[in-house]
């Protein structure tokens, strides 16, 4: 029933090829799912987007804008950056300010956070009606490949026809198959809208997720503990990857490994304004242990939302990980179905996404052929120690080039604000390093930097990769002083020389 | 089971948070002029006005109410009345929008709306 005059949504256009209700549907409502939407609809497309979240075991829920927006990046670097702040409000002492040592209020944090979440999620919804797009906050599964049925969260049901699907559902996190998990432990779909301080916390997996988590919440003054099964950052580069480990370790944050979560208990359930106190009994090293954490945080991987789309009914083929194999134009197996983002065996990230949603959108609507680049994406994880890389890991470029090919040029670096620094355990840690192949005149195939600021550094360094810069380039490239970008304009020490690499004062 | 709906009072001055979508309608297509609040917990400018309006139903003194919206419980109701940006105010009687105004006002300014749209001075 319509208040306000509105436009006929179901006029028949007599340029469809079809009657569908819509020209294109779009299943989830993230960074990929909105982009391509939007770009759909300003080609003239008619497009609907079916968004649902159902809520965690908590009873978490959010609104629309997808993981990055309300339980992913956007609230993780928001969060990293409160405890860089803290780091900040140390070393401005030494810069000369008296300030008092302040403790730090996690439900500000949170209630500030909350509120820029919730206010984009309105920005967004007002910005699809602007452009034109239809929204249904309902779960939507297949009856076949032209039809969805959805279901709002009142259990009213829809059915919706279209011509064109993209499947941008995205993942959620695992729970592991341990007694007490689903009951008491949270994942990172909670951490960023807790209602009460998390207290002394596990975060269990050796993923960027846990390690951001374990990083933020010991940088705002919480025990936390990291549980891993064996190597940090699977996939990563290896020695970056157990740098920041041994950067967090020298802040404060204890691991555990290799050790394996067995059982959860409750000893004291959680109330609206404290944490629960939980026992977790772990084998480390063959042994049976326990101890006592208020919280538990499970990062231990994520799950493509795939089989929860009925994809049965449209035969849609899919692995046992969940992922859709796609064609390089991100079709699927199903010919009007196509799939993006997180669904994909590709880097999980937004502006991956969100690229692939427009360009795919281009080519269905405005006759583009232009296609989705997956290589050379550049990454930053934003542990305590922040790594920013793009191109190979080192062990990945030694596989496809072979070890006589690989050159790695690195160095240690001291960020310039950090030299008031009494001398510590830290420093040796901020790091970078160039991977090039010798058979290819040098080109750089890898880069790697550990330190601040490294999401601002490698994303415009992504671009000397993309256009095939060799170490000549990077050399022919004057710094600018003093920042640690710099480092990259002025490697000459490499990993075959065996020459140290420690830090001299200039 | 069957709602029965009572039909409002005939008070004037009266501050409401919606709490349904019939609700909204009754507000919507009566008599009594309302200025519609559309608001919510995350916009800061929506704190200050709040009580503005609120002085200005107690002091006016033509028969106004004023109805609360929160924008994320009522997202349909906001899109249908083009809400974009909050603070949003409507003057709505008998299922008509006769006035309205985005942003922080003062209370004078805000009565000079008010004053305008019902007829008298």
């Amino acid at each position: 029933m319509f208040r306000v005059q509105v436009p006929d949504q179901d006029a028949p256009d007599m340029e469809r090829a079809h009657d569908f209700n819509f020209d294109l549907a779009v299943l989830g409502g993230g960074s990929g799912g909105l982009a391509c939407a939007k770009e759909a609809a300003k080609h003239g497309a008619k497009v609907v987007v079916f968004d649902f979240v159902q809520p965690t075991p908590l009873k978490t829920t959010w609104g629309l804008g997808g993981t990055c927006l309300n339980v992913g990046c956007i609230p993780k670097k928001l969060m990293h950056t409160a405890s860089i702040y803290g780091e900040l409000a140390e070393d401005a002492q030494l810069y000369g300010w008296n300030l008092t040592k302040n403790s730090h209020d996690w439900d500000r944090m949170v209630g500030n956070i909350q509120n820029h979440i919730k206010a984009q999620n309105w920005k967004i919804r007002v910005d699809l009606r602007d452009k034109n797009v239809t929204y249904y906050n309902e779960y939507a599964t297949f009856v076949d490949k032209h039809t969805v049925k959805s279901v709002n969260k009142r259990g009213a049901e829809r059915t919706v026809t279209a011509d064109k699907f993209v499947l941008a559902m995205g993942g959620r996190p695992n729970y592991p198959d341990v007694p007490g998990a689903q009951d008491y432990a949270i994942t990172s779909d909670d951490i960023f809208s807790l209602k009460y301080h998390p207290g002394k916390t596990l975060c269990v997996g050796a993923s960027y997720i846990s390690l951001e988590c374990a990083g933020f919440l010991n940088g705002l003054g919480i025990d936390t503990t990291v549980m891993v099964r064996s190597i940090l950052l699977r996939g990563f580069d290896k020695d970056c990857s157990e740098k920041i480990g041994g950067y967090m370790e020298q802040c404060g944050v204890k691991f555990l490994r290799p050790c394996v979560p067995n059982k959860i208990e409750c000893v004291k359930e959680a109330t609206d304004s404290s944490a629960p106190e939980l026992r977790v009994s772990f084998t480390q090293n063959g042994e049976e242990k326990s101890d006592i954490f208020n919280t538990v945080l499970f990062a231990i991987g994520r799950k493509p939302l795939t089989d929860k789309i009925n994809p049965g009914a449209i035969g849609l083929k899919y692995d046992p990980n969940g992922k859709i194999p796609v064609t390089e134009e991100e079709l699927t197996n199903v010919d009007n179905v196509y799939a993006i983002g997180d669904l994909l065996n590709a880097p999980e990230l937004t502006p991956l996404a969100i690229q692939s949603g427009r360009l795919l959108a281009k080519r269905l609507y405005a006759g583009s052929k232009i296609l989705t680049d997956y290589v050379n994406v550049p990454t930053t994880v934003f542990t305590p120690l922040e790594y920013g890389s793009v191109g190979l890991s080192e062990d990945a470029a030694i596989a496809k080039y072979g070890e006589e090919n690989v050159e790695v040029y690195h160095t240690k670096h001291t960020p310039t604000e950090q030299v008031v620094r009494e001398a510590s355990a830290l420093e040796g840690y901020n790091y970078a390093k160039l991977i090039c192949n010798r058979a290819d005149n040098e080109r750089v195939v890898g880069l790697h930097y550990l330190g601040p600021n490294a999401g601002e550094i490698t994303g415009g360094f992504g671009l000397g990769l993309i256009m095939g810069a060799t170490k000549s380039d990077f050399d022919r490239l004057v710094g600018i002083h003093p920042t640690s970008s710099e480092v990259f304009t002025t490697m000459n020490i490499t990993r075959r020389s065996g020459q140290s690499i420690d830090v001299e004062d200039c | 089971m069957r709602q029965i709906h009572l039909p409002l009072a005939r008070t004037y001055g009266t501050v409401t948070e919606c709490n349904s979508e019939s609700q909204f309608d009754e507000v919507f297509q009566g008599d009594i002029p309302t200025l519609i609040d559309f608001h919510a917990d995350w916009c800061g400018p929506c704190k200050i006005l709040t009580p503005t309006l609120k002085k200005v139903i107690e002091d006016h003194a033509k028969e106004i109410n004023l109805l609360m919206v929160n924008v994320d419980q009522f997202g349909d109701i906001a899109h249908e009345f083009d809400v974009s940006a909050i603070p949003c105010v409507k003057l709505v009687k008998e299922g008509k929008v006769i006035d309205g105004f985005v942003g922080v006002r003062t209370q004078e300014n805000i009565e000079i709306i008010v004053n305008d749209s019902l007829g008298d001075a």
